[in-house]
Order: structure tokens, then sequence, then C-alpha cells
């Protein structure tokens, strides 16, 4: 096991300040009305590590809304690779353990048989320091999904930490982790008790929360009732197509290619941007739509996230992080249409 | 295309500002001029050939009187391909905000004399006419017009945008007004090309791209009652573009 | 994080050279096609991701595999903006190509069964390979049936093909619509119109089918009533992929991706989720 340390809360400015030469730090920053953002910041004044969550999840600086992949010429043939990577290497910093977890879940779709040249880059090029959750949010339920309030994940991220009144508890967890911490003199060395405490900060975080979802046998369950008429009730009445929730959601991976060529007519250039499930023309082929409804897109969003994922890469695809119902208009929650679906099994 | 595709651009009810897009955006782009030809647009030349053929047609403005229809009518006969541009042809716009009162009050409202005014219901360029296409925005947008000319240039279907503001919204990483601050953002229901504008000034969508394909109107005006809005405000905002479309029909209530 | 995978970058496509076009029918042309690639290795049933910079990709299944002169044949209907740029190319010109993609049909599992072939319009392409493989080796099966459904007779694919084949297996023909003669016997109807020629034991044959998912759906259904077992049914699918790594997302069907799991599935397999039409 690697050896923890301690940051007094006064020196987090001076380590911010050092990280931030070598890196591009993203950390999460106050905007107007209670919001947070992840910005890149160059001191701590800005940073605020209290906070609950961010309408998009940092997903977006190692899989970023729409990407150049090439550009081609058109009369030579020739193919230029867009670079995905950043000037400077990048780090994010108090990323929440669910926003560690999806990214960790991201890796199982675009480091699969086949590989993502794109996100590769970026992913290798990004260090990310996980700031553990001392109580839940609003809306979320990581501890029923397994992905929080303290990180679960023993590697794929760089240092973890837990805030106490005076300091952090800083546990490396990758050599690059090491290396942020090592040889610099105001990290101290953790105790047994120091860690004995971080149990009980965890054991506390876990009580916190109001919102919970069985996932025992629910895989199963909701693949037993595809016809439930909660899509329909739901997608007639609530929901507006809009792709809100798929967009804000740190999981969703699917993407649409496309390809614009410039007024010369002869560089095109290929590019991907988030595409969702949700939208009309998702699923659309030559003569004919095969989810046209908003219900099967519904069906497919839920059944997706919390049962086929689970056959697909062997975990939920959802992270509990509640940002699909916190960010969709009409606050559709997912979690209460699985617990309709359970509850009506239950009483059969 | 071999020959340099030609265009005819006709105005119907409308502010003209499409057609001025069209005219500004040429001049950022000088090739256009060498790789299309403009053989009838009344605001860019005097003259020109009304009468076509066109491989283009490009139709601003909404339907208000039949001299117009009729000359819709001949215009669809010529063209290869007929494209609304801007929401007055695409969906109705702002014309069409005159479906919600009776036809002759309205007239009375502008005109003492109303004995010359030869006024209809407003329709949009596809209650008249088969389309191929629309190229939506107020004015028209400059990402679906380009990629208009340039599939025309390279002989392929256009692909325009047709998901809804707050796909663009959240790619442009917006924190969103209608959650976050309580707006009643028409956004949701709206078709994205604008690059949320709005949104983006922190300011609620207005739907003036008008409806997206499959919009549930229906629950954003529910949603609307439920933070605070009058079923008048509902029917403004439902109003405002797109009153002939069904797509927006379900948030009509009055 | 998995390991690193020091592979080339799988979205960006090789350069392939035409070597012919053939106008099949009034609305389906084949490509022959010669891709630039050291592996030629291609299996029937899978795909590659075929386009022109500035129009996109598409998914295209082959209706030959030459490993001898390294060529592919692409049977191509036209529809959509790909494919009416690929129309218009002709020997000489050059596509973008990646792939390929997909697991083929389970040519393994026709040993020493009989075997049906259902094909609808242009679901035969895909299926051409298969025919080609049950021929090459017909000692290895029992007796095989090609069942093989159209709209018109113009919209017959392969008719020289689908003579000489008659020499050595089933090849039986049905369209909706019967105004002339054709070489071969043509049945007015459905395909499942033919099914009564079948004369051997169901429970010992193994079908592959590809074409309109409504056919499949129909033609699966008559032959489980008439003793096949489910199990032994493998359909081919088609969805709009984009990127047909499994990673787009647009070819999910339930837990299942068409570009990767498929486009070739045992018929259970994929009927068990929502949105297949099956």
């Amino acid at each position: 096991m690697s050896e923890a340390y301690l940051l007094s809360r006064k020196r987090l400015p001076d380590w911010i300040k050092s990280l931030a030469e070598i890196y591009t730090v993203l950390g999460p920053v106050p905007l107007r009305r209670g919001q947070t953002v992840f910005e890149p910041i160059a001191s701590a004044d800005l940073l605020n590590p209290n906070y609950c969550s961010t309408m998009l999840s940092p997903r977006l600086f190692i899989y970023p809304g729409c990407q150049k992949l090439f550009t081609v010429n058109r009369s030579t043939g020739q193919y230029v690779t867009a670079d995905p990577r950043t000037q400077r290497p990048q780090l994010i910093f108090a990323i929440h353990p669910c926003d560690m977890h999806a990214i960790s879940v991201l890796d199982r779709t675009f480091l699969a048989k086949y590989e993502d040249y794109y996100y590769r880059k970026r992913r290798d090029d990004t260090v990310t320091i996980v700031l553990n959750c001392n109580k839940a949010c609003d809306s979320g339920f990581c501890d029923s999904m397994g992905t929080g309030p303290f990180l679960r994940l023993k590697q794929g991220f760089d240092v973890a930490l837990t805030a106490r009144e005076k300091d952090f508890i800083a546990e490396p967890a990758s050599e690059n982790g090491e290396r942020l911490i090592g040889g610099r003199d105001f990290f101290e060395r953790a105790t047994a008790a120091d860690l004995g405490e971080k149990e009980e900060i965890e054991q506390r975080a876990k009580r916190s929360f109001t919102k919970h979802l069985d996932t025992d046998g629910l895989p199963q369950l909701l693949m037993r009732h595809l016809d439930h008429t909660v899509y329909r009730r739901t997608a007639d009445s609530r929901c507006l197509g809009c792709t809100n929730c798929t967009m804000v959601c740190p999981t969703c991976y699917c993407y649409n290619v496309q390809d614009r060529t410039g007024y010369d007519l002869m560089t095109t250039t290929r590019q991907r941007y988030w595409d969702s499930c949700q939208e009309l023309h998702f699923a659309q082929v030559h003569g004919g739509n095969f989810r046209s409804s908003r219900e099967a897109r519904m069906r497919q969003f839920v059944t997706h996230k919390l049962a086929t994922w689970v056959e697909q890469y062997g975990c939920f695809g959802c992270i509990g992080c509640g940002r699909c119902m916190t960010w969709c208009p009409t606050g559709i929650d997912l979690t209460e249409m699985a617990k309709e679906i359970q509850r009506d099994a239950a009483e059969k | 295309m071999n020959e340099q595709p030609k265009i005819g651009v006709f105005k119907y009810s409308c502010c003209a500002g499409c057609e001025f897009q069209l005219i500004y955006f040429q001049k950022h782009v000088i090739d256009m001029f060498e790789k299309t030809q403009i053989t009838y647009c009344r605001m860019l030349q005097s003259g020109g050939h009304p009468e076509g053929p066109f491989d283009v047609a490009l139709i601003e403005g909404a339907i208000t009187e039949q001299w117009q229809a009729d000359q819709l009518n001949r215009v669809r006969a010529v063209s290869r391909y007929l494209i609304p541009i801007g929401s007055c042809a695409v969906c109705g716009g702002v014309p069409a905000i005159k479906n919600t009162t009776e036809e002759q009050e309205i007239e009375k409202r502008v005109y003492t004399d109303t004995s010359l005014v030869h006024s209809m219901k407003t329709g949009a360029i596809n209650d008249y006419v088969k389309i191929d296409g629309a190229v939506k925005g107020c004015p028209m947008g400059v990402r679906d017009l380009s990629e208009l000319v340039i599939s025309l240039l390279l002989d392929k279907r256009p692909e325009f945008v047709n998901c809804s503001v707050c796909v663009e919204c959240k790619l442009a990483a917006n924190i969103c007004v209608l959650v976050a601050y309580n707006e009643p953002c028409m956004g949701p229901v709206t078709n994205a090309g604008c690059g949320a504008l709005c949104p983006g000034h922190h300011r609620a969508c207005y739907g003036c791209w008008g409806p997206m394909e499959d919009a549930n109107a229906w629950a954003l005006a529910g949603q609307f009652r439920l933070m605070g809005l009058t079923n008048d405000d509902i029917h403004r905002k439902f109003t405002e573009f797109g009153q002939p479309t069904t797509q927006w029909k379900a948030g009509q209530i009055k | 994080m998995p390991p690193k995978n020091e592979n080339q970058n799988p979205l960006e496509p090789q350069t392939a050279i035409i070597e012919q076009h053939v106008e099949e029918t009034d609305d389906i042309f084949s490509l022959y096609v010669r891709p630039q690639i050291n592996d030629f290795n291609f299996r029937p049933g899978q795909f590659a991701m075929i386009g022109l910079p500035g129009y996109g990709e598409a998914p295209f299944s082959f209706s030959v595999i030459d490993p001898r002169s390294r060529m592919l044949v692409q049977t191509i209907r036209k529809a959509g903006t790909v494919v009416d740029a690929l129309s218009a190319l002709h020997s000489g010109g050059q596509v973008s190509f990646r792939g390929p993609f997909g697991n083929g049909w389970p040519l393994e599992k026709l040993d020493g069964k009989n075997v049906i072939v259902i094909a609808g319009g242009i679901g035969m392409a895909p299926l051409r390979p298969v025919i080609h493989h049950l021929i090459e080796n017909r000692s290895r099966f029992g007796e095989i049936y090609l069942f093989y459904g159209v709209k018109t007779i113009e919209d017959l694919l392969f008719s020289d093909d689908l003579e000489k084949w008659s020499a050595s297996i089933h090849v039986l023909l049905s369209a909706d619509e019967v105004r002339q003669n054709c070489r071969l016997p043509v049945r007015q109807g459905l395909v499942t119109v033919l099914f009564d020629q079948l004369l051997e034991p169901l429970s010992d044959a193994v079908t592959f089918t590809c074409g309109p998912q409504i056919m499949m759906k129909f033609a699966a259904a008559h032959l489980i009533l008439q003793g096949q077992a489910a199990t032994d049914i493998y359909v081919s699918l088609e969805r709009r992929m984009k990127c047909g790594i499994a990673q787009c997302g647009h070819c999910q069907i339930g837990a299942k991706y068409v570009c990767m799991d498929g486009p070739v599935f045992c018929l259970p397999d994929i009927q068990r989720f929502a949105d297949t039409f099956l």
C-alpha cells in the first residue's frame, strides 16, 4: 500500500501554484447564482473545493463535445490526423468520485477492443486529483451505485484527497501522483489515526444520503418489463426530447460524425460531436427509424444506463451523480422510473 | 455539378432580413460569386430572370396573399430544388402571429381603408408546395446556408441542423437558464442552428428558429405553467414564431 | 485503465481503388474495390465503412470476397448521400475504406446440416459469398435451399449466378409482381410462399437470412412454426453506424452493437431486446 500524506489547508495555494507551473489546472470555480464550473485556474484564489456538482462533468476535458478527427485533401487524398492534445498537459483538480468513476466507465468504451486514438491521447495527457465527498449532494445517489461518496477505484487516477477541517489527506495512486506530492515540503506523512478518521468521515457521508436506488437484480427486472407503461407516460407528459439528460451525463459516449468541406471544395474536415439517443434522428436508417417514438427513446436511456450497460461493460452506465434529473427541464428522474417498475413487480 | 448552379431568390411577406443575410454572406465569400450564378434576386440586382429555370430557388417570407401562392407554384415548377429560407418561409414566423386574431380585425388595426388589402391567413412555404429542405433561422443561419451552398456545389444532400437548441447550448457549456435561473426558455422545443445565442447571454430562448421536429410543446407548456407563467404568456411564446406549425400546436393553449 | 494498444487510428480510413462499376438493376450497382491493405482477411457477412471525403461514409457488406485477386465487391442500393456520391464513381476512382468490421456469418455452424438461405431484395448481396462457400464445399452439407424474394423480376440480382447455382442447390424465387418471363421459375407472392418446397425436416437445418426486417420476422416465424429451432436462425441487421468499432452508439440494440457483436445475430439473442422489429 502506498503512503498517505497531509496537506494543510493553508498550503493548498502553494500546491496549486506548483501544479500550475507544469499543468493547465482545471478546478471547480464558482459562477453566478450558486453554479460551479470547471475552468483553468492559475491559483487557488478562485477555487471552490466545497462545490456540490457541476452541470457538465469533467468528461469534456478528455472527450470534448466537438472534436476534429482529421482533414483530407479531396484531390490528393492526403489525410492529416488532428492532434487531440491541448497545448499543455492538463490536471483536473477536485474531481468528485462519481465523475472519476464515470471516466473509468468511458475507458471501457473507448479503450476496448478498438482503441480510440483521440480519447487515448487526451486520457494519457490528463492528471486527475480526486476530492472525496464528505456530504451527499441534493440529487446524488452514488452510494447506491457504488461510485461514491468516497472513491472506490484502485487505479486509473493519480491522487485522492479527503478534506478535513484543517487539512487534506492525500493518497497518491500512481507514479505520477507520487511525483506530484513527493519532494514538496508542505506535505507531511499521515498517521494511522488520520486514516481512521477518514473512515469515519466516509461513514458519516454515507449516512447523509436521502436518495437511494436498490440495484439488486435491477438489470434483469428492467429487461423483463420493457413494455412498462412508465416509459410511455413519462415520454408523453414530460419528456421534451431535448437531450439534456444525455448531454450532461458523464458516461454518455455516443457521437455523430460529420464532414464539412471548405469553400475551395478541396479541404474536408471530419469532426465528431456528442450525439444523443434521445434525439429523434439518432436511430434513423434509410427507410425507417428504429426509435421513432419518444417512449422508445426514453426506454433506451433508462435500460441502457441501468441494465444493458452491465451486460456490455460489466458495470452500470449510471454513476449516480443525479445530473440527468437536475438538468432535465421537467425534472424526469430515472430512479423514480426504476422504482415504479420495482414496486409494480413486487406487488404482482 | 458541372456548370455554375443558377440561384433564384424570391421574397414574400417578411422583413427581407434573410435576403440581406444572403448578400452579407456572399460578400464574405468572394468564391461564391465565381461558383454560383444568381439569376434573380431583387435586393441584389434589378431585372434578372424570374421565369427561371433555377437549380435552387430560395424562398424568403411567408405566404399571405394569393399572388404569392400563384408565383410560388410557378417557381416550384421550374426549380430543381426549392428551399425556404428563414423562419417566415419555414414555419410562418412573425407574420403568422396575425393568425391568432380574426383577419378583418387585424386589417382594421393597421389600415383605415381595408378595401385594397387582399391578405389571407399566413402560411409557410411547405403549406403550398413541396420543399427540398429548409434553412432555418431569423435571419437564416450561416451554418445551414453554407452547408446548403457547399452541398449544392458537391451535388450532395445537405445535412441541416435538426436537434434542439439544448444540444448546442450544452456543447457551448452554457449553464441552463431554464433549470438554473428559472427563465422560460423555448430551447427544448426549438430547432438549433443559432449556436444557443440567447442562452449564451443568460437569456431565455424565444424560439425564433421555429419548432424542431417531434417537439413536445405540451410538456414544455406544462412546465412553464408550473414556473408561474399565465396561459396568455404561454400562448404568446408558442405563437411568436411557428403559429401554423403542428409541432407547437399543443403549446398554443388559450 | 487498460494497457496501451499501439494500433493506428481506427477512425482514419485507407484508400481503396475502384476496379469496376457494374449496374446490376435500375437502382442497384456493384463496385469492385481493391483495398490497399496488407492483411486481406474478410469473411462473408462482415462489412466495411466506405465513403468519400466530403460526403461521409456508410457501412457496406461484401457480395464477393476474392482473396486471390484481393478484390471485394460491394453491391449497393441507391439510397442516401454517400451512395449517391459512390454511384457516380467509375474504374480508377478512389474511395475511403475502413474495415473489415463485424462478426460475419457463422459458416462453421452449417457443416453436416441442411442449409436454408433466405434473401430479400438487396439482402441477397451479403448472402452471395455464403452461397459461394456452400457450392465450393458442396459435399460438407445436406440439402441447400436458397429462397430469394424481390419486388419485380427486374430486381433480381445476379441472375446468371442464380442459374448456375441451381445446378447444385435448390434455387427458389418469388416476386410481388410477375409480369414477364424469367429463365428460372418465379412464384408470385412473398418469399414465404416458397416454403412449401421445403422437404427436409427443419429440426436439422440452419437458416441464414438477410432482407427487410419485416420479411425476416415473418420468414423466421414461419420456420419456427414448421419446427425449426429459433437458435438455428441467423439474421443480418442493418443500422446507421458511424464508427464501426462499437463507440459511436448509433447501432446499439439493447446490449448489442450491430457493428461489432453483429451484424449477424442468432435470432433469440437479439429478439430479447426492444426496438428490433423482429
